[in-house]
């Protein structure tokens, strides 16, 4: 070999490395390998043990933990060896953007998607849905779901997008201790009956009876839905504007301005529900009830909620009634998983899906984060009635069964994230801080909303 | 000289060609080197070469490649660049034009985006909350940057240790991320238990508490005072460059004529630090229309709207209500604003004369 041929020349380097970034460049762009099981892909299915891993996205690492520690305990991966899960876990706005992102462009989709209820709307816009529509796939076992909390949210003109594994059945919790110590009989009957306790409350404690989010339209929604309202339509318009709507924002507004026995909810401008400061309150005796789904409310005695200090004080019960259909509960809030249609193993990722959601492997959640799963057939486990020491051992498993058993339906609105911030800025907050004109706030909001919708 | 010069190219080129007939070598690649190893200084366009020459293509390899090469040393960059800024760029402009919403098909509008615009309350409100931002940098951050400078290059601080400690205190808070700085001032801000509605209390009793970021009147001023913390130390750097680059004679014989300090610093200092001045302006007001990270993290663009900023509203067009094209009108607009802002900036401080 002669020294010529040995040797690697600027040009030739130049060549080379130019043909090698031609190449990449051709890999890179073309086009995304078919689904698996898609016509494009071949006629051969992918065989039984061939390995397929499953790539799940969501913004908090137990919301897809829990769903691994379920296939494994629960039979799910000895059964399915092949079949294995690769969660992706990154902030709530970041994994949601990629998400949309990835909808739009068609390259870099998972096979699951955890999606947030209020962010779902989003993928109701334009012409196609990004996701596969569960429906047929869940079939008759609907009848073993709360629909209400499992699946509207994700539901779009009568067909299911995702499933959502907790019954967020809200509840009034109160401090039955504070209300015991000044004679006042519980649990509350109406709202009528808090506010009398409230007065008395407020005049032998200094304590407010309740906090209203002003910064968040979350406590009218769960009390609409408990009157029988809707927030949103089939169509997806706001279902507020009405009288139930001003009776609900006249009765929060006159407890905080009028009796002075109401509070606007501790919060922060970027956390506007429950954030660190809000449970503060509760520790500091501030506050005396509050209202929410069982994310919520449901174990105060977490550290991450009130926590120690106030044990055998709280309890829980159902929606005070008072106004319209008096519904004992409505939900709020959830995440679902659903399969976007470009996901590479759909099949397989619904295989997972229906074992962690449509089994009793639901309870593997329940086991680590203590919710209550929103599948039926199992909110009768042990696991979900066991006494609660924080409530002074009331099985509030019972009380969520109940609840569950009576949640309303609801719509999701394709609107739904414009449409809260517009009822917030130009209903919630004008009327609980400044006590704007109810009809008036109305008025302004219509045009609003007709204007978003527009866009 | 100059034909010995000539007569020794003729006689390499004969060498050269009769070397290349002996190796009968046809290899182009192998013609090239021994060509340019030999004979380096001769244009390769007009060459006469042996039979077997390279035609068609390699020819114009050949002929171009001493073009051609450096272009594709840069092109990595202008490719990438291409990809993610220009079409991104071009792309939303395009879509600006369009109805986008979730994932349809573009449909042309024309101009209706602007249009909608104009009559947005919510893109007008972010729009004025934005301004506010930026006339709290003008008016507020930027003579505090100045003013820190002046003291730091004055003889108040005469030590230069002591001069380079407060110029490294001044970007600290620049080098603490928006997320850190946010965080903080929630903390400060808190209403029930922020360090400063503490000391109100303390000083003035439970009535002097304040809404920071939950009052609708003072949100804008508490998001105001965080970016002067962050942003005022890096202005003073900028200044204080500036100031030490104005000649001391100049100073020093104003004041031998008789000029006071502050006929010295209005009189000299500042006409000179014009360049610095214009550059600190139009950068703090780009900066403040551009504003995301600190309203958003703090207070989330609310209460009603009083503290969100139009990149924010862009962000939450297009990702939360995946809106693409009005998204995108809305980019533009901001940029347009941006464009004249600094065009009336460079008129004002007069960066258009002839004489700079």
């Amino acid at each position: 070999m002669t020294q010529a041929n040995a040797t690697l020349s600027r040009r030739d380097f130049v060549r080379w490395s130019g043909m090698a970034a031609g190449a990449a460049a051709v890999a890179a762009c073309a086009a995304p390998a078919a689904p698996a099981g898609s016509d494009a892909a071949g006629e051969a299915a992918p065989a039984e043990d061939m390995e397929v891993i499953v790539e799940a996205w969501a913004h908090w690492e137990q919301g897809l933990g829990w769903i691994q520690n379920s296939m494994d305990n629960y039979g799910f991966s000895e059964e399915n060896p092949h079949i294995t899960w690769n969660p992706v876990v990154a902030p709530f706005a970041e994994i949601h953007d990629k998400m949309l992102a990835a909808c739009a462009s068609g390259v870099g989709v998972p096979d699951v998607m955890r999606v947030e209820q209020g962010r779902m709307a989003a993928f109701f816009k334009g012409e196609e849905i990004c996701f596969i529509d569960l429906t047929d796939r869940i079939g008759d076992r609907m009848d073993d779901l709360v629909l209400g909390s499992a699946v509207d949210y994700w539901s779009w003109k009568g067909s299911v997008y995702g499933i959502g594994n907790e019954v967020n059945a809200c509840s009034l919790a109160y401090r039955k201790g504070v209300f015991d110590e000044i004679g006042i009989e519980t649990p509350f009957e109406t709202w009528d009956d808090l506010m009398e306790a409230g007065v008395v409350l407020k005049e032998a404690k200094d304590m407010a009876v309740i906090s209203w989010h002003d910064l968040h339209d979350g406590d009218f929604q769960i009390m609409l839905f408990a009157a029988g309202g809707e927030m949103f339509d089939e169509n997806g318009d706001f279902g507020g504007i009405n009288d139930l709507g001003k009776q609900i924002l006249e009765f929060q507004r006159m407890t905080i301005h009028d009796l002075g026995i109401a509070i606007s909810a501790p919060v922060t401008g970027d956390s506007t529900w429950s954030p660190p400061i809000y449970w503060e309150a509760f520790r500091q005796d501030q506050i005396a009830c509050t209202l929410g789904a069982p994310w919520h409310n449901g174990k105060l005695g977490r550290e991450d909620k009130i926590g120690p200090g106030q044990e055998n004080e709280w309890r829980l019960q159902r929606i005070p009634a008072g106004f319209g259909a008096n519904l004992p509960t409505a939900t709020h809030g959830g995440t679902s998983v659903s399969i976007p249609k470009q996901a590479e193993h759909p099949e397989e990722a619904w295989q997972i899906i229906e074992h962690t959601h449509l089994t009793e492997a639901v309870l593997q959640d329940s086991i680590e984060r203590g919710i209550w799963p929103s599948y039926i057939p199992v909110l009768d486990d042990p696991i979900l009635n066991e006494p609660y020491d924080y409530y002074e051992g009331q099985v509030i498993g019972e009380l969520y069964k109940d609840l569950a058993l009576q949640m309303p339906r609801i719509f999701q609105s394709p609107w739904a994230p414009e449409f809260h911030t517009a009822i917030q800025n130009f209903v919630i907050t004008p009327v609980l801080q400044d006590q704007a004109d109810i009809d008036a706030a109305f008025s302004e909001l219509e045009p609003e909303l007709e204007r978003i919708k527009s866009l | 000289m100059l034909a010995c010069s000539i007569q020794r190219k003729d006689e390499i080129g004969n060498l050269h060609e009769k070397h290349l007939r002996r190796l009968n070598l046809k290899d182009e690649k192998q013609v090239t080197e021994i060509d340019m190893a030999m004979s380096s200084d001769v244009s390769p366009t007009g060459r006469r070469y042996a039979p077997g020459t390279p035609t068609g293509l390699r020819l114009w390899w050949h002929r171009h490649r001493l073009t051609v090469i450096p272009y594709l040393y840069i092109a990595p960059f202008f490719i990438l660049f291409a990809i993610f800024l220009a079409w991104p760029v071009v792309r939303s402009f395009y879509l600006s034009f369009h109805k986008q919403q979730g994932i349809s098909t573009p449909t042309f509008i024309g101009l209706d985006n602007y249009v909608n615009l104009v009559a947005d309350p919510r893109f007008k409100q972010s729009l004025l909350n934005t301004t506010v931002y930026a006339l709290g940098s003008l008016l507020l951050q930027i003579p505090l940057a100045f003013i820190l400078a002046v003291v730091v290059n004055s003889k108040l601080v005469p030590w230069a240790n002591a001069k380079s400690f407060y110029r490294l205190s001044y970007f600290v808070p620049l080098l603490t991320s928006a997320v850190i700085a946010s965080l903080m001032f929630s903390i400060l801000y808190d209403y029930n238990s922020g360090l400063i509605n503490s000391y109100l209390m303390r000083a003035f009793g439970e009535e002097a508490k304040v809404g920071w970021v939950r009052n609708a009147s003072v949100v804008k001023f508490s998001i105001i005072l965080l970016l002067i913390w962050r942003f005022t130390g890096i202005n003073s750097l900028y200044f204080v460059a500036g100031l030490q680059n104005i000649p001391k004679e100049l100073e020093e014989a104003a004041a031998i004529d008789g000029a006071n300090w502050w006929q010295v610093l209005f009189g000299i200092t500042i006409p000179l630090m014009r360049p610095v001045i214009l550059f600190v302006t139009v950068t703090a007001i780009n900066g403040s229309y551009q504003i995301f990270a600190e309203p958003y993290l703090l207070t989330g663009g609310g209460p009603r709207d009083q503290s969100l900023s139009i990149v924010q509203y862009l962000y939450n067009t297009g990702f939360s209500y995946f809106n693409l094209g009005y998204a995108s009108a809305i980019g533009y607009t901001l940029v347009t604003i941006i464009v004249i802002l600094a065009i009336l900036n460079l008129r004002f401080f007069g960066a258009f004369r002839e004489d700079q």
